[in-house]
């Protein structure tokens, strides 16, 4: 699925090169898949985007405001669009501040059509580990710790 | 849990929940730097400039289990300060997972008391019991005076018999031990999810 995801961003962000980068988060914060300018950390992009769905979501429950559709943060020089994916997450991308915004939105705005569908569908854990679930029960982090 | 075929990833989310000041981001803080730095991202913090967390502290860490595969650990922790309720509610839902780090000193007792009732009532609201999570309770900050005994932290919090650990976060005492037991919890749930 997630592979799926990526080539949806990497699309979105071939077609429209005003994106400067993009990346898909799920409703519980976790980062799904991401096509990021160069520099970017992944893990803070990811979590500015869980922290901006849950309070986005939250405030329309709030103003009784309905499903979540887009979240605007303008910058001087970049502006962040947090774009809804029905209820499983949302899309962020990043674009220069003076970009025609209009445009960029009604391809964000398919492509989050399209990954509402691939986000529904149910993963099955059997599906990578097939029978040998064993596998998941003889870690330690004790094992990959560094030097003191 | 995001099961991820292609990249033989499963994703798992474990909250750390307590009151504040009990030392959640320092449990953070500890794993971060212990933890070889193939194994884990960068610590990302929204705080407030007395450093206090703000929205949340999140850490991904990655093990691998054998055979290629790996499960990828998002690590967050919530503010503890009484007024950022509605934040605590927010980084909680989804969780696989969650570790309450309690603050053994007696003073707190109270505290404690109100954030894991709090918590209780989040899960409820979200549709899931306490009883279904997997939760490991931390009783932190033992090297203190004038403490809580284990008998008077498990009468105040533990009445249905949860696995605990004692630490000392500051020391990264019982820090690992903690989470390795969450996460083996979280990922034998996982497994008896999928074999109904």
């Amino acid at each position: 699925m997630n592979n799926q995801v990526e080539q949806i961003l990497k699309s979105l962000v071939k077609k429209n090169p005003q994106i400067k980068s993009a990346a898909v988060v799920n409703s519980e914060g976790i980062l799904i898949a991401s096509h990021l300018f160069p520099g970017t950390n992944e893990s803070s992009f990811g979590a500015m985007s869980a922290a901006l769905l849950g309070l986005g979501e939250h405030t329309l429950q709030e103003i009784k405001g309905g499903k979540l559709r887009e979240i605007y943060v303008r910058g001087e020089d970049m502006m962040l669009v947090v774009v809804g994916i029905s209820n499983v997450g949302v899309i962020t991308i990043t674009v220069d501040s003076e970009a025609p915004l209009g445009v960029i939105l009604v391809e964000v705005r398919k492509a989050a059509e399209v990954l509402s569908n691939l986000l529904s569908q149910q993963q099955d854990i059997t599906e990578i580990l097939g029978s040998d679930l064993s596998l998941l029960e003889g870690f330690s982090f004790k094992d990959i710790l560094g030097e003191e | 849990m995001v099961v991820d075929i292609a990249k033989r990833e499963i994703n798992v989310k474990i909250v750390y929940y307590g009151p504040a000041v009990s030392g959640k981001t320092t449990n953070l803080i500890v794993i971060h730097k212990k933890l070889k730095p193939e194994h884990r991202g960068e610590m990302v913090s929204i705080d407030t400039k007395g450093e206090r967390t703000l929205f949340f502290d999140f850490l991904p860490v990655e093990v691998p289990i054998g055979g290629g595969f790996k499960v990828r650990f998002h690590l967050y922790t919530v503010p503890g300060q009484y007024f950022y309720k509605t934040s605590r509610k927010l980084v909680l839902k989804g969780a696989d997972g969650i570790v309450f780090v309690a603050d053994s000193q007696r003073s707190r007792a109270e505290e404690n008391k109100v954030i894991f009732r709090e918590m209780k009532e989040f899960l409820a609201e979200q549709g899931t019991s306490i009883d279904e999570i997997p939760l490991v309770l931390q009783y932190n900050k033992r090297d203190l005076q004038d403490i809580m005994s284990i008998e008077e932290m498990n009468k105040l919090l533990n009445d249905k018999g949860y696995p605990y650990i004692e630490s000392v976060a500051s020391q990264g005492k019982g820090v690992f031990e903690t989470l390795d037991l969450i996460s083996k919890l979280v990922l034998k749930s996982v497994l008896q999810k999928a074999r109904v």
